[in-house]
């Protein structure tokens, strides 16, 4: 058995369902991404999993105890909400210490741990201060302390660096990988950013319209997503070509001088620093999305030319 | 196992609902309720008193329908006239004191209304007997000039205060987006800036027009017979023991409001609404003739309103206004003489005034933190068309509350627990208040808070959301409180026609008017005015300012 087990999970909001049927398996210190557009479920999923909601039907075992009617406060799962959901009238000791103080540990035990959470995560500096006086980079550790430092069996992370600024969103990603790993954490995590469910996740899980359409290892589920919809999730191109409907992703795409593939006409383009995005337009009137390394000399394409254009790979699309 | 955590599941549901309903099924229980109960124990057949007709008690409908009528209508409108081009100027501009000068015009709302009549009387009189140029103003404490100049004192400030907080809402990049795109000065108002001001203002309005539709306090001291409203005929009716047509003018009063009272609720659902909150931060700065005239207007009203104050003040250290000063009045008004007079200890209506108001405040605001918390864990919205029944209070106006409460609890409860009636109804007509403000500062308080508190495994509503909501609970209980010191209407009825020893300090200033100790009145009042001045203050600077009406 798995560490964690989810099955044949419904959940239904009025007539409609926000949850069907889903199923999952992860193993202990597993990272599972759960990617999807908004709406498609994953919230959802999680607050069942915690036990801030309730399935309809379907069990889900943790730890080899069936924890489904639990409420979320016996589960032993931790979770960090999107807007990190720390106590402003608290100061970061006090809020890494509060599942700590609930749990009835002693006042020493309690201080030890803070401070080895703290030293571990480099956040030392800033336990006595409150979360509005510091950092986002420090903030989003504060909440990942207070998280683990509870030893959950499983971790559930909501798109917890939505808020951040792109760089600082790198560094927090780097540091919940290695921070996963030093701790041995299970983890579940949903985002809708692509590279980021990627990156942080060993497998990969897509849900869309409430369904875990498919749950694979992160290369395999990009380099040859099967479904329409993830495909172009994953920013594939979507055309019918020689009788077939394939995906093409758009670095896959190339001008050719003769013998094209395809043609399309430009209906814009741009330079991005580390490569040139070009739209066009094909024959059928579908939109493809092409990447050009930034040696190509794509200045003097301007918008209305036609472009012949070579395929070097594309993946069918069931 | 899964049917005993089942089951605890349906019980905690049952509980939060429990919560949820319990200030709903206290105004219920404590106002629909007797008020069913007085319509069916006393049945009266309107249809003998058509509005047409020539009876005596057509008559008195008569009146008391063109009373109620005019005098809400034209404190609608005044109070409008006065208070939006107010709630204009400092929703729009930034200005340094802009704070003070909110608070200090905001004061007369919530000052207790026995206080603002008499202050009234204090300073028209003595300014109307200072010059005969002036006698005119003489007019301003008597009759009907009286009644709306008081209702409009009261009600101005109301409409000035949510006028400008919707108008502190607006985003200023759709003004400058208006402007970009050639939109004149007037029509960014009425389209862009002012737009939620005006609707704001015009609800604003209407809830002027229920307070001054179910006047009691003006038109009963100031009004005489020719100005009596529906709560003040119930209210001589009950006295002359016609019982049946109390009941019946209650009932009729009460459909009446009930066109205004949807309306406004409805209005005040859909501002609710409105994304954003007012910020200090908020205007323009101040400069242009606009700017100029509106700070003018605001300087004439606060200096008015200051001017009328104060000379409550000072009548009751010197009367005749002659530089003559003394306690006298105070002395009188804490005398044996006094007291024995009113037929109560000389300092019990001060100490039953802050007995009545601490449990009205304690009651509503225990109720409204039970509501709210039902409210966020069955995750229901923060105003929903079920929270209609917390506006109850507005439309069973506190004469006929009292009225109905009297007649059904009053003639069972021995006498000595009369004052837990009147403890009831001034519950009742903070709940709508406290609630409002309990319901704005929890909202600010993320659902992510106690869901991260129960994950946690800790006691999310003691030791998050309590914590962060100190401030709001505060202001709540110091609302409730100030409520709870200046109801005149019900507490009245209910001491007036049980005992006098439960009588508050708002009260005796009344009955020292009837006894024609003027001096003592004033002091009565000065007192009430300095203990509703400290709690004003004090809501301005330690609780959340004026969110009672966000």
């Amino acid at each position: 058995m798995h560490f964690v087990e989810i099955e044949s999970l419904s959940r239904k909001y009025g007539p409609a369902f926000a949850l069907e049927d889903i199923s999952m398996s992860i193993s202990r210190g597993e990272i599972v991404t759960l990617l999807g557009p908004s709406g498609s479920g994953k919230t959802s999923l999680l607050r069942n999993v915690c036990g801030l909601d309730f399935p309809d039907s379907g069990r889900i075992i943790i730890n080899q105890r069936d924890v489904t009617a639990l409420p979320a406060e016996r589960r032993n799962v931790g979770m960090i909400f999107q807007d990190l959901a720390l106590f402003p009238h608290l100061t970061a000791f006090d809020n890494i210490a509060f599942g700590l103080r609930s749990k009835r540990f002693s006042t020493e035990q309690i201080k030890k741990s803070v401070r080895e959470i703290s030293d571990q995560l480099d956040i030392t500096e800033v336990l006595e201060r409150k979360p509005g006086k510091i950092s986002g980079g420090q903030r989003q550790r504060v909440a990942l302390a207070r998280s683990i430092v509870t030893s959950p069996d499983l971790l559930l992370m909501d798109e917890p660096l939505n808020s951040l600024d792109p760089e600082l969103r790198l560094d927090v990603r780097n540091e919940i990988k290695s921070i996963s790993g030093r701790f041995d954490l299970t983890i579940i995590y949903v985002t809708h950013d692509v590279q980021e469910g990627l990156y942080l996740g060993d497998r990969v899980g897509a849900l869309f319209d409430g369904r875990l359409m498919r749950i694979d290892s992160r290369k395999e589920m990009f380099l040859n997503p099967k479904n329409e919809k993830l495909a172009r999730f994953f920013g594939y191109n979507l055309l019918d070509y020689a009788g077939e409907r394939i995906g093409v992703y758009p670095t896959d795409l190339g001008i050719v001088q003769s013998d094209p593939d395809i043609t399309g006409i430009v209906k814009a383009s741009g330079f991005e620093g580390d490569r040139y995005r070009i739209y066009l337009t094909t024959e059928d009137g579908v939109i493809l999305q092409m990447y050009l390394p930034p040696e190509s000399e794509m200045e003097s394409v301007s918008v209305g030319d036609r472009l012949s254009l070579g395929i070097k790979r594309r993946i069918s699309i069931l | 196992m899964g049917n005993i955590l089942w089951i605890s599941r349906r019980a905690r549901s049952v509980f939060h609902w429990s919560l949820l309903l319990a200030p709903t099924l206290f105004l219920l229980a404590v106002i629909l309720y007797p008020f069913l109960v007085l319509v069916h124990d006393f049945p009266f057949d309107l249809s003998s008193a058509s509005i047409t007709g020539s009876s005596i008690i057509s008559q008195l409908l008569r009146k008391a329908i063109y009373n109620s009528l005019l005098q809400g209508g034209a404190s609608a409108l005044f109070s409008f006239a006065v208070g939006f081009p107010l709630g204009v100027f400092v929703g729009r501009y930034r200005f340094r004191l802009r704070k003070i000068a909110k608070s200090l015009m905001l004061l007369p709302f919530f000052l207790p209304s026995i206080v603002v009549v008499i202050a009234f009387e204090a300073f028209f009189q003595h300014l109307s007997g200072s010059s005969t140029q002036i006698a005119f103003l003489a007019s301003f404490t008597t009759g009907f000039p009286g009644i709306i100049a008081i209702n409009v004192f009261f009600n101005a400030p109301l409409v000035a205060l949510i006028t400008s907080l919707a108008i502190e809402k607006h985003d200023p990049a759709l003004e400058d987006s208006a402007k970009t795109l050639g939109s004149g000065k007037l029509k960014q108002f009425y389209t862009v800036w002012g737009r939620d001001g005006i609707l704001a203002g015009t609800s604003a309005s209407l809830l002027a027009f229920l307070y001054s539709f179910a006047g009691f306090t003006a038109p009963l001291i100031i009004g005489g017979q020719g100005n009596y409203t529906f709560e003040v005929l119930i209210y001589t009716l009950y006295g002359l023991s016609n019982v049946s047509l109390a009941a019946a003018f209650s009932v009729l009063q009460t459909l009446i409001l009930l066109i205004p009272v949807i309306v406004l609720s409805l209005s005040w659902m859909k501002q609710g609404r409105v994304t954003g909150l007012p910020s200090e931060e908020n205007g323009k700065p101040g400069s242009g003739k606009w700017f100029y005239a509106g700070l003018l207007f605001l300087c004439l009203f606060i200096a008015a309103e200051m001017a009328i104050l104060a000379s409550l003040f000072i009548s009751s250290v010197d009367i005749k206004w002659t530089s003559q000063f003394s306690f006298a009045a105070y002395y009188q008004l804490f005398g044996k003489s006094t007291g024995y007079r009113l037929n109560i200890q000389p300092f019990m209506p001060l100490v039953n005034m802050l007995f009545y108001a601490s449990l009205a405040a304690g009651i509503s605001t225990l109720l409204g933190m039970a509501w709210i918390l039902g409210k966020r864990r069955l995750r229901r919205k923060p105003d929903s068309p079920f929270d209609i029944f917390q506006y109850i209070p507005l439309l069973v106006p506190s004469v006929v509350m009292a009225l109905s409460i009297f007649i059904v609890f009053g003639t069972r409860f021995p006498v000595q627990y009369m004052w837990l009636l009147i403890v009831i109804v001034q519950a009742s007509v903070a709940i709508p208040v406290t609630l409002r403000i309990i319901s704005a500062g929890f909202s600010r308080i993320p659902e992510s808070m106690w869901e991260s508190a129960s994950t946690l495994n800790g006691n999310a509503f003691f030791e998050v959301e309590l914590p962060l909501a100190g401030t709001t609970l505060g202001t709540s209980l110091m609302f409730g409180f100030a409520i709870g010191m200046g109801e005149f209407t019900a507490t009245n009825f209910l001491t007036s026609y049980s005992s006098s020893v439960f009588m508050p300090l708002g009260i005796e200033i009344y009955k020292l008017q009837n006894l024609r100790l003027i001096a003592a009145s004033y002091a009565a009042a000065t007192i009430l005015l300095m203990l509703s001045i400290m709690f004003f203050t004090l809501i301005q600077t330690v609780g959340d300012r004026f969110i009672a009406f966000r």
